[in-house]
């Protein structure tokens, strides 16, 4: 016993019972951690990051030694997945200014039966001369009924101009500003006569010019200006376009009126030409 | 087994006449100044002839003008004959008497972009009955405008010119 009672055992019982009774106190009945689990955890939590740090470096590195190409090939595939995204909503887009254009479209010949066919055309490119107002639609012989002299309008039946000539794929249209541009026309408010025209120097105005207009005729500021059918050459009632101004003529015996174009000219992408109708005439 | 060898001078002939095209008929009429736009095919067709002479600018003319008939809308014959005229008179001009520089260039551009305009407004003036006044002043707002490009256009024509010669 008094061997057993030694002073060195007794000191490794002392810091035993010192150990645990720090243990006890630091152990928490209630679920939390206790002051030296806090405390290790505190001494160890710059060394779990920098641990963490290293194998995230690590990580990466083998990734980009061992996944680039993988990587590269994922990043390609999901470009691709944009690109086509990206161009199915174009498309969508498209379709949908398309439809809209075509149930326009569709309202405007339920309230013109005579207008028996139509065809829908792109306009592909303007033409870059100085002395005339002309564009070119991918329509011509080979792909549509299309022939020289029809008249070619916006979806809501605006009249846009006249087919000047035709190709195998593509064909020219002159528009109603041109100076080639010239028949017949009533007002529609009171279905008097004229004679609607381009003018070269309306034309850079992109106006076209209401002319013969009898010293009797009624005509003021925003009178719609429709196609009168005279003759066969155009449909009759077509919007041409909106009265903007009325002068005199520098002899001063006439007068003469500018027309604003009711179809916007510098905006066109889609058109659509009536290749067949029924004569009539409106006004008179 | 030899290779076919497609001389660099005549892809970049045709390099410079589509490019020139394009500014033309894609660019510039997009982008009028007081509704002018500027004409830019009858500009290389010079520059050309000035500086590789007759035969060259003849042919250049050729399809430089079909080029402008395409880009105007019109039946290919009015330009296609303007320009194919312009290329032989200047490059027999710059063989003979006149030296072969900016000045000469300038001239037979200036002269050249006068021409097409009157070509241009021909029939209007003689079958539309339209104000000479208004077609004048569009004359000489396209020509203005055009002559700008002569400028650009010239230091690639020489340059063109010179690997000719080289070559």
């Amino acid at each position: 016993m008094r061997r057993f009672l030694k002073p060195r055992v007794i000191g490794f019982l002392a810091i035993a019972v010192v150990i645990a009774a720090v243990t006890i106190i630091s152990v928490n009945t209630r679920g939390n951690s206790g002051f030296i689990t806090n405390s290790l955890m505190s001494l160890s939590k710059p060394l779990k990051s920098a641990a963490s740090s290293v194998a995230k470096t690590f990580e990466s590195f083998y990734g980009y030694m061992y996944k680039y190409e993988q990587l590269e090939q994922e990043n390609k595939e999901l470009k691709a997945k944009l690109y086509k995204q990206t161009q199915d909503n174009q498309n969508v887009d498209e379709i949908s200014k398309e439809n809209d254009d075509l149930h326009a479209l569709f309202d405007f010949s339920s309230r013109h039966p005579d207008y028996t066919q139509y065809d829908m055309a792109e306009v592909i490119s303007w033409s870059s001369s100085n002395w005339d107002s002309s564009f070119t639609i991918d329509k011509g012989s080979s792909n549509s009924k299309i022939k020289a002299g029809d008249c070619v309008i916006t979806e809501v039946g605006a009249l846009v101009g006249v087919v000047s000539e035709v190709g195998a794929n593509s064909s020219t249209v002159i528009t109603v500003v041109d100076t080639k541009f010239s028949y017949g026309a009533y007002i529609e408010r009171n279905d008097e006569r004229a004679v609607a025209t381009g003018d070269f120097t309306l034309m850079k105005q992109g106006l076209l010019k209401l002319s013969y207009l009898q010293d009797t005729t009624e005509i003021v500021t925003g009178d719609t200006i429709i196609t009168s059918g005279n003759g066969g050459t155009l449909p009759a009632k077509l919007v041409i376009g909106s009265v903007q101004e009325v002068l005199t003529d520098p002899t001063g015996i006439s007068r003469y009126a500018t027309i604003k174009p009711a179809a916007d000219l510098t905006s066109l992408s889609n058109v659509f030409l009536i290749t067949s109708y029924q004569t009539t005439e409106s006004g008179g | 087994m030899s290779k076919i060898r497609i001389p660099f001078v005549l892809i970049a002939h045709i390099i410079f006449i589509v490019t020139v095209y394009i500014f033309q008929a894609m660019v510039f009429t997009y982008l009028p100044v007081s509704g002018a736009v500027p004409v830019l095919l009858p500009i290389a067709v010079v520059g050309i002839a000035t500086f590789e002479g007759s035969s060259r600018g003849g042919g250049y003319g050729l399809l430089a003008g079909m080029l402008c008939d395409i880009a105007f809308n019109h039946p290919v014959i009015v330009m296609t004959i303007t320009l194919t005229i312009v290329g032989i008179v200047v490059g027999v001009l710059s063989e003979t008497v006149m030296a072969r520089g900016f000045p000469t260039y300038f001239l037979g551009c200036l002269a050249a972009l006068v021409l097409t305009a009157f070509v241009s407004f021909f029939s209007l003036l003689f079958f539309s009955s339209v104000d000479v006044t208004s077609l004048l002043k569009t004359a000489a707002q396209q020509t203005l405008y055009s002559l700008i490009f002569t400028i650009p256009i010239y230091f690639v024509v020489r340059a063109l010119g010179r690997r000719v010669s080289a070559e």
